[in-house]
């Protein structure tokens, strides 16, 4: 449904990322389909044909990064769709991805469970798989919507992200969020800050492909450009050429990581609603969020200083922001719809364990308002404050 | 209307709830209103329980999902049974008297326990109306007959962005129909 300028619209979290997809500039999208995800192919089927892109629909999920792969390393920008058992497919070649320097978002649909689970149940428990599925050290960018608006906007945030630091994004919804029809503002890519890859701008006989910018990222040319690159996931020199050399192993695996944990100004910074000074910090992120703030707004109306720090960057973790969050809190708890995956973070941050409470779902129903408040009031009370 | 009303649709799968519901958004969108909606998805789109959750809010929408409903329109009787009690609480239940039982029958064909349980013979009617599936949609037309959530220009402007032009005038007798029986229930019985 749209507005007479087009530019309000009531969509579904799974279409709202489509269109971002396609407003950031993607013109490739190659995917499976898949319970809850398969309206951000559906919809990029109708779509990208319209744009002059590219729609593919590949025999599963390790075909359709492979797909995404090739496609970003011809110089288009690309994407795919997918829920948790086709991440769990995709997780060799987003390794790839990585090592190739090869930019491209996968929208990962959260739905509930190990293996097939509940297809159309929400979860939140594929955070550390997003982090640390693909094998060996490397950096990830992950990040987190928790509105159809936001599905929007961070889809065009996971293409810039990846464009500028030549890297895999990984946007993580959940069924709930991707079902969940919101009105969204949209904007052209005119009105909006996109960013594309940089290209070397000249072909020298002397070209070393990965030599990297100051920044980490190096200028990479199109495959099949005048200026030859080559591409594999094993350790690569400068020139491209696989080599076990140990300074050179150390040298790229620590600019892979780097690249991505030195640019953590450019990602969305946390988002902080309720009381200024709180005693109880509540942190959460993607549809978790949502019940939180809902709870903090209860909270603080029966005059309980609390706070919701909301992460739209899962990966980098933020970990000065919510050590400084922290800092001032006397309890944080930390809401999500699984077993205590952010949990397990923010005390790695060296944060009092007994001061970190987690407020966890992980049942296939959406954790309410109601049980965040509940446990709001009851650390509350625990830790002796009265309402004002 | 009260500030933010938070609607249960409930009926069974093929009776159109998921995209009554949409359409009851969209139309609160284009009358200046906020609005989520959400359904149930999976083995209900065969024929079993199917709900759709719509909020319409003045205010901005902070959590989207229906905890505590205020607005319920029961089509089956198991949904009837389990909202019987919402009146009570200060809360409008319309429900579908053909499978729906009430101890008392008002005229025009409405039953009614109170003023905040209104019950039509909302299948018949769509029978009648030789569309049984836009059930959904005359249910919806009493409810906007006996409240004010959105005006029903923006409802059949959102009908009609919905569906072709020949399925669309059908699904409007059935809205229209509903908008009668809403206003004929207004005075007599309610």
């Amino acid at each position: 449904m749209m507005n007479k300028d087009n530019s309000i619209k009531f969509l579904q979290g799974n279409e709202a990322c489509a269109l971002g997809g396609i407003t950031a500039g993607a013109r490739f999208f190659a995917g499976y389909p898949i319970s809850p995800a398969s309206e951000i192919a559906e919809l990029s089927s109708l779509l990208l044909p319209q744009r002059g892109g590219i729609y593919l629909q590949m025999e599963d999920e390790i075909a359709s990064i492979a797909a995404v792969i090739g496609a970003s390393l011809g110089g288009m920008k690309a994407f795919t769709a997918t829920s948790g058992p086709g991440l769990s497919l995709m997780q060799e070649n987003i390794g790839f991805a990585v090592m190739a320097e090869a930019p491209c978002v996968i929208i990962n649909v959260q739905r509930f469970g190990p293996s097939t689970g509940v297809a159309t149940r929400p979860g939140q428990a594929d955070v550390m798989t997003t982090r640390w599925g693909t094998h060996g050290d490397h950096g990830i960018i992950v990040l987190a919507p928790t509105s159809v608006q936001e599905c929007y906007d961070l889809t065009i945030e996971a293409f810039n992200l990846a464009e500028s630091l030549r890297t895999p994004v990984i946007l993580l919804t959940d069924a709930t969020l991707a079902h969940l029809r919101e009105k969204i503002v949209t904007r052209t890519d005119k009105e909006l800050s996109i960013i594309s890859r940089q290209k070397p701008d000249q072909v020298t006989e002397d070209y070393q492909p990965y030599r990297p910018g100051p920044d980490g990222v190096p200028v990479l040319p199109d495959f099949g450009d005048q200026n030859i690159l080559r591409v594999t996931g094993l350790i690569h020199d400068h020139d491209g050429y696989s080599t076990p050399k140990p300074q050179t192993a150390g040298d790229l695996v620590h600019r892979l990581q780097q690249k991505i944990e030195g640019a953590t100004s450019l990602m969305p910074a946390p988002r902080y609603f309720g009381s200024n000074d709180p005693e109880i910090l509540i942190i959460s992120f993607g549809i978790s969020a949502r019940s939180a703030r809902e709870a903090v707004n209860r909270a603080n109306d029966q005059g309980i200083k609390a706070r919701l720090m909301q992460l739209p960057t899962i990966w980098p973790f933020p970990e000065e922001a919510v050590r400084y969050a922290c800092y001032g809190a006397s309890a944080v708890l930390v809401a999500e719809m699984n077993s205590g995956q952010i949990c397990r973070e923010v005390r790695a941050c060296g944060i009092q364990r007994e001061k970190v409470v987690g407020v966890n779902r992980a049942d296939t129903a959406v954790i309410t308002p109601g049980e965040i408040l509940k446990a709001i009031k009851k650390t509350w009370f625990r830790w002796g404050f009265h309402p004002i | 209307m009260p500030e933010t009303c938070k609607i249960m649709l409930e009926g069974s799968g093929g009776q159109g709830i998921g995209l009554g519901g949409k359409i009851l958004a969209e139309a609160a969108v284009a009358n200046g209103l906020n609005a989520a909606q959400s359904q149930s998805y999976g083995a209900q789109a065969r024929g079993g329980f199917s709900s759709a959750e719509v909020i319409i809010s003045t205010q901005e929408i902070v959590f989207p999902l229906v905890d505590q409903p205020n607005t319920v329109i029961a089509l089956t009787s198991q949904s009837y049974e389990r909202n019987k009690g919402l009146p009570e609480k200060g809360g409008l239940l319309l429900y579908n008297t053909v499978n729906c039982r009430s101890s008392q029958t008002g005229i025009a064909g409405c039953s009614t326990i109170s003023t905040r349980a209104l019950g039509f013979p909302f299948s018949l009617e769509a029978q009648n109306a030789g569309n049984p599936k836009g059930i959904t949609l005359l249910a919806i037309g009493t409810l906007l007959a006996l409240t004010d959530i959105v005006k029903a220009g923006y409802f059949e402007e959102a009908l009609r962005d919905n569906f072709s032009p020949s399925i669309a005038e059908a699904n409007l007798d059935c809205f229209w129909q509903g908008l009668t029986l809403g206003r004929k229930a207004q005075k007599p019985c309610c």
